[in-house]
């Protein structure tokens, strides 16, 4: 089958198409949904099918054709990677996954698609009954059964499909721990930092995070390991990307606030240990200290052999993080009358991972719940208003690491949350004691699944419980399913 | 031709899978054209023909192969690509092979999809070529290609290669999970817990119903096609936030920043990192012509200075110190010389930048005035070179040259508007000068500093090749000094001063005269002297003798007047008479015309 030729449009023409694209996956979203739920001959759902397929074929008469592609979980369309807002994330990300699930890689849909073949489609890329071993193979044979036309497939590439994709991500992590030592220690011997290999590792992070948000944004459980200032950078810089990738920052943005908030706190280098590890409170001239870090971490990194190839941001984010939304807070600015975006979005990320961290100088460990009820009470004051709540919806009702106690009597950690918002309750869960409080190495179960015999939820969280009062580590939890 | 494919589109290939052989050439066909491109594109330009060339090639290749296959997956080795498992290209070249090039930054496959488009295939071709130019530490294939994102190149880079980068030669870094004690065991809520469990758990016994209809129902057809209103609101909040951040300028930002940190900093170790980074920064600013920042630099520095001065003043001297290291250094000595000035679009925040410098930048000035044609401009940079000169004279002194006619004059012009003393001996100089224009500058100014040094230069220029100039010298002089009136006098009474024309002749008496002397009047009276067969010569002496007695309203004068009011030379009757009717006049201002005859 020859490819068409691909029509050249303007850039006005692009953003226009860009907007329909992304109206498709919107439809498509609904169109598979409806499919789970309904039979065929329902009038809905014919009707979902008829606009996306008005849809297809408007983008086909404007750009000759029409590729969807799933690439290192990234869609693209007609080679365009595919942005969304924050408001319509959930929509992607389950396109993606329906897509993984059948093993698929892109589909072409060609000139003359009918309304029927398209219809058919779906119905078969929604079917979850079955799970077969080879889905891919099986969902084109049944194409080619059906005489379905006008729409081809493409498998996804085997290193996506990699089996324990999460062992990667928490090597990553650790990964990023070590580097961050070894910049520590470089800089202390004067010592050229390799730059190159920063932004290689936040490159992996971003993929990992797009592979499997919440299992990355799960392992910011992981806290006090090894050093606290090195963890606690890691969890800062896997959290920022996380959070500007909700806002719609490109990629190389991403990689840029990345680097900024994994060296966000290289002043404390110059901080007295004996004051970063006080374990009561801080008298004035400590306080005066400890307020330093970030001018001087902003010094250090000026100064960086490697300047020319560290994001300016990084110097914003080290000067300007303890920085509050009004202003107040430290280092006292001379003249500058803004702060950086990248600086406001680590200043959540840091202060949310800070005060969920036990120290020995905090009396109250807040849950990741506590926390963020808390950074919503200094909304405007302290934070950025809009990027606290789209942190807040980023992290979910339960964060990844919640300790839950279901109506079952269960006990569960949080593991994944539900992107749609409708269902922002019905996270899904690991299972790690029984009703009557037997621990077990229980199922992850999806709270969002309801019996189909009875139409009901087997099970509900009725309360979110402090993991520290019962000596339970989420980390433990979340890297054991990395193994 | 029948084009065979894998099992489907996208089917990875592997050792097992059965390959056409066509298939295989036309990837070894590729492979090569690809190599060739990559050698092509790093020896010269993108548009070179040749490049372009390859690259059609490439591209037609590419585009058969891709209709046909859908994918090309192309296994790395350190000096070969594989295809199914077969090597199809080998390079044994240990650092410059194309395979090694990929190998060496971790990436195992490379794929190249269907769709595949020129614009891509260029994109990456360039992208190598950047890479492959820069140092090896900083270069990474990997890194590039991720940031460009090509939507039908691809490739595989396991995150073990950053085992190799990271932490080598130490320990892994890992938490060790003990499964054992994750599913053995008991948790026992405590007491409070419970209870709220209990009872939240018989609350939410009605929400355990999944609703009859889910996010898709009747009547519902739209709601996924547009955002709530306040989403929207909140779209377009956060866009605006992404926008403005994308639009700073490095080059400000930074510089607020490090302004920022000079502020703040307080360790004196620090400070000479720090010098190092501010000077840093002026050079590259200076060296961009951005003037503007290098100003405010300045600006900033001062500001800083001042405001450690009663806090800090180790910190104070040591900005003082550096902005006189600044101001006083190479870049500023050598900055006429290297400034291109089609190139500096913002001549104001030039002027600005080196108002800040201050004397050091008096010839940068200079150059400001000679080469521009705004008035605007040559009036501030004559303004600054004023404010120097009143530091250092000399220096704003030493810019006046004979190849610079207008401005030399108009320094001349700044200092003697101030009846600046220190001056006259520089003026000196222009005797030697052959530009009347300046000349006659300096003898202006001469004139108007009350100094006997200058006087005795006026008299140097009394004997200038130009008529004009010595005119003026005569004119300036103020011969209150004895030596000034005898070398006057001395020319009055030489022969040659008869030739002399008619205003250099008056120019010379008046300045006699000017002494208010006996000798003066002496010299004059006899002058006057004529009888009927006079010279022509002495009788025009006479009359401008005449002349000049007229403005010297003394008794003496006015009776040498008389005396020549009686000269057998008509034109010199009258002009004896003339001139005594203006001393009359002087006199009686008030009485009317011919009164005071």
């Amino acid at each position: 089958m020859k490819a068409p030729d691909v029509k050249r449009i303007s850039p006005e023409a692009a953003k226009a198409l860009h907007h329909l694209v992304v109206e498709m996956v919107i439809r498509l979203n609904v169109v598979l949904k409806s499919a789970k739920i309904y039979e065929p001959n329902n009038l809905l759902f014919q009707r979902q099918v008829s606009f996306l397929l008005n849809l297809i074929n408007k983008a086909l008469s404007e750009s000759g054709q029409a590729v969807f592609a799933s690439r290192q979980s990234t869609l693209f369309f007609n080679n365009i990677r595919l942005k969304y807002g924050f408001a319509n994330y959930h929509f992607f990300k389950f396109i993606l996954e329906e897509l993984k699930k059948k093993e698929i890689g892109g589909i072409r849909f060609e000139p003359g698609l009918s309304e029927a073949d398209l219809k058919l489609f779906a119905t078969l890329l929604a079917k979850t009954e079955e799970k077969p071993a080879q889905p891919f193979e099986t969902l084109a044979a049944e194409l080619k059964t059906r005489g379905i036309s006008h729409i081809a497939l493409e498998k996804i590439l085997p290193s996506e499909l990699a089996p324990s994709r999460e062992k990667y991500a928490a090597k990553i992590f650790f990964l990023g721990i070590t580097h961050l030592e070894e910049a520590f220690e470089s800089e202390n011997r004067q010592e050229k930092i390799k730059l190159s290999t920063t932004r290689r590792l936040m490159q992996s992070i971003f993929n990992h995070i797009v592979d499997n948000e919440s299992f990355v944004q799960g392992l910011t459980n992981i806290k006090n390991f090894h050093e606290y200032t090195l963890n606690h950078s890691m969890n800062v810089c896997v959290l920022a990307i996380a959070l500007g990738r909700r806002l719609g920052l490109d990629r190389n943005e991403l990689v840029d606030l990345g680097i900024s908030a994994f060296f966000h706190d290289f002043g404390k280098l110059d901080t007295p240990r004996e004051i970063l590890e006080k374990p009561s409170k801080l008298d004035d001239r400590e306080r005066e200290i400890i307020e330093k870090h970030p001018y001087q971490g902003a010094g250090k990194l000026v100064q960086f052999k490697e300047f020319k190839n560290l994001p300016l941001h990084a110097i914003h984010v080290a000067l300007e993080h303890h920085v509050k939304e009004d202003r107040s807070g430290y280092p006292r600015s001379f003249k500058k009358q803004s702060v950086n975006l990248f600086s406001k979005i680590v200043k959540i990320v840091d202060f949310f991972d800070a005060i969920t961290t036990k120290r020995v100088y905090r009396t109250k460990v807040f849950t990741r719940e506590e926390a963020l009820s808390l950074m919503l009470e200094q909304s405007g004051k302290e934070f950025h208003p809009l990027l606290l709540r789209e942190f807040v919806k980023m992290m979910g009702v339960y964060p990844v690491g919640t300790l839950v106690a279901l109506n079952t009597g269960e006990l569960g950690l949080v593991v994944e949350n539900n992107p749609e918002p409708s269902l922002l309750l019905r996270p899904k869960v690991k299972l790690i004691t029984d009703s009557q409080g037997n621990k077990v190495d229980g199922d992850i179960i999806d709270l969002s699944q309801a019996d189909p015999a009875t139409n009901r939820y087997p099970r509900t969280i009725v309360k979110t419980l402090d993991p520290e009062k019962y000596n339970i580590r989420a980390a433990d939890y979340l890297l054991a399913l990395a193994e | 031709m029948e084009s065979k494919k894998a099992s489907y589109p996208g089917d990875s290939v592997s050792v097992d899978t059965i390959i056409d052989p066509a298939q295989l050439a036309k990837v070894k066909e590729i492979l090569i054209v690809l190599a060739n491109a990559v050698s092509a594109a790093k020896i010269f330009p993108s548009e070179h023909q040749t490049v372009v060339n390859f690259i059609s090639d490439l591209e037609a290749k590419f585009k058969e192969y891709l209709d046909a296959y859908w994918k090309l997956e192309l296994g790395i080795e350190e000096r070969a690509f594989t295809f199914a498992g077969k090597k199809v290209y080998e390079d044994p070249h240990p650092v410059k092979s194309l395979p090694f090039f990929f190998f060496k930054d971790g990436m195992k496959t490379l794929y190249f999809y269907r769709g595949l488009e020129k614009e891509e295939l260029v994109a990456f071709l360039e992208t190598i070529k950047k890479v492959s130019q820069l140092p090896p530490e900083e270069g990474d294939i990997v890194n590039a290609l991720w940031e460009k994102d090509l939507a039908n190149i691809r490739y595989d880079a396991p995150d073990d290669f950053l085992e190799t980068r990271i932490g080598v030669g130490k320990p892994p870094l890992e938490l060790r999970v003990d499964r054992e004690k994750l599913s053995s065991g008991r948790i026992d809520l405590a007491p409070e817990d419970l209870e709220t469990t209990r009872s939240s758990t018989l609350a939410v016994e009605a929400s355990v119903i999944k609703p009859a209809v889910e996010s898709v129902g009747e009547g519902q057809e739209d709601i996924a096609s547009e955002p709530v209103a306040s989403d929207e609101k909140d779209m377009r909040e956060i866009e605006s936030l992404l926008l403005s951040n994308r639009r700073i300028s490095p080059e400000e930002e930074y510089l607020n920043l490090i302004i920022e940190i000079t502020y703040l900093e307080d360790r004196t170790e620090q400070f000479p990192a720090i010098a190092d980074v501010l000077k840093q920064y002026h050079q590259e600013a200076v060296q961009k012509n951005d003037f503007k920042r290098a100003a405010r630099l300045l600006l900033s520095l001062n500001e800083i200075g001042n405001a450690s001065a009663t806090k800090d003043e180790k910190k104070a001297a040591f900005l003082e110190a550096l902005i006189t290291e600044i101001s006083q250094g190479s870049l500023i000595a050598e900055l006429p010389d290297s400034l291109d000035f089609n190139r500096v679009e913002d001549i104001d925040s030039l002027l600005a930048y080196l108002k800040l410098i201050g004397p050091g930048a008096a010839r940068s000035v200079a150059a400001v005035f000679e080469h521009s044609g705004d008035e605007r401009h040559r009036r501030a940079a004559l303004n600054i070179l004023e404010e120097i000169g009143r530091q250092d004279s000399g220096l704003v002194m030493s810019l006046a040259q004979e190849s610079r006619p207008a401005l030399t004059r108009e320094i001349i012009g700044l200092f003697s508007r101030r009846r600046d003393k220190r001056i006259v001996s520089y003026l000196a100089g222009f005797l030697r000068y052959r530009n009347k224009v300046i000349k006659l500058e300096a003898v202006k100014a001469l004139g108007e500093i009350d100094d006997e040094t200058a006087g005795k230069i006026l008299i140097g220029f009394l004997s200038d090749e130009d008529e004009e100039v010595r005119t003026s010298a005569a004119r300036a002089l103020k011969p209150v000094q004895k030596a000034v009136l005898d070398h006057l006098l001395m020319l009055a009474r030489h022969k040659s001063f008869k030739k002399k024309n008619r205003s250099e002749k008056g120019a010379i008496l008046e300045a006699i005269a000017r002494s208010s002397s006996d000798e003066a009047c002496d010299l004059l009276r006899k002058t006057l002297k004529t009888s009927l067969f006079s010279s022509r010569e002495k009788t025009e002496m006479a009359i401008v003798a005449a002349s000049v007695l007229g403005k010297m309203i003394t008794p003496a004068a006015e009776e040498a007047l008389k005396d020549g009011a009686k000269s057998r030379s008509r034109r010199v009757r009258e002009a004896c008479l003339r001139a005594l009717a203006e001393i009359s006049a002087r006199r009686n201002p008030l009485a009317p015309p011919g009164m005071n005859a």
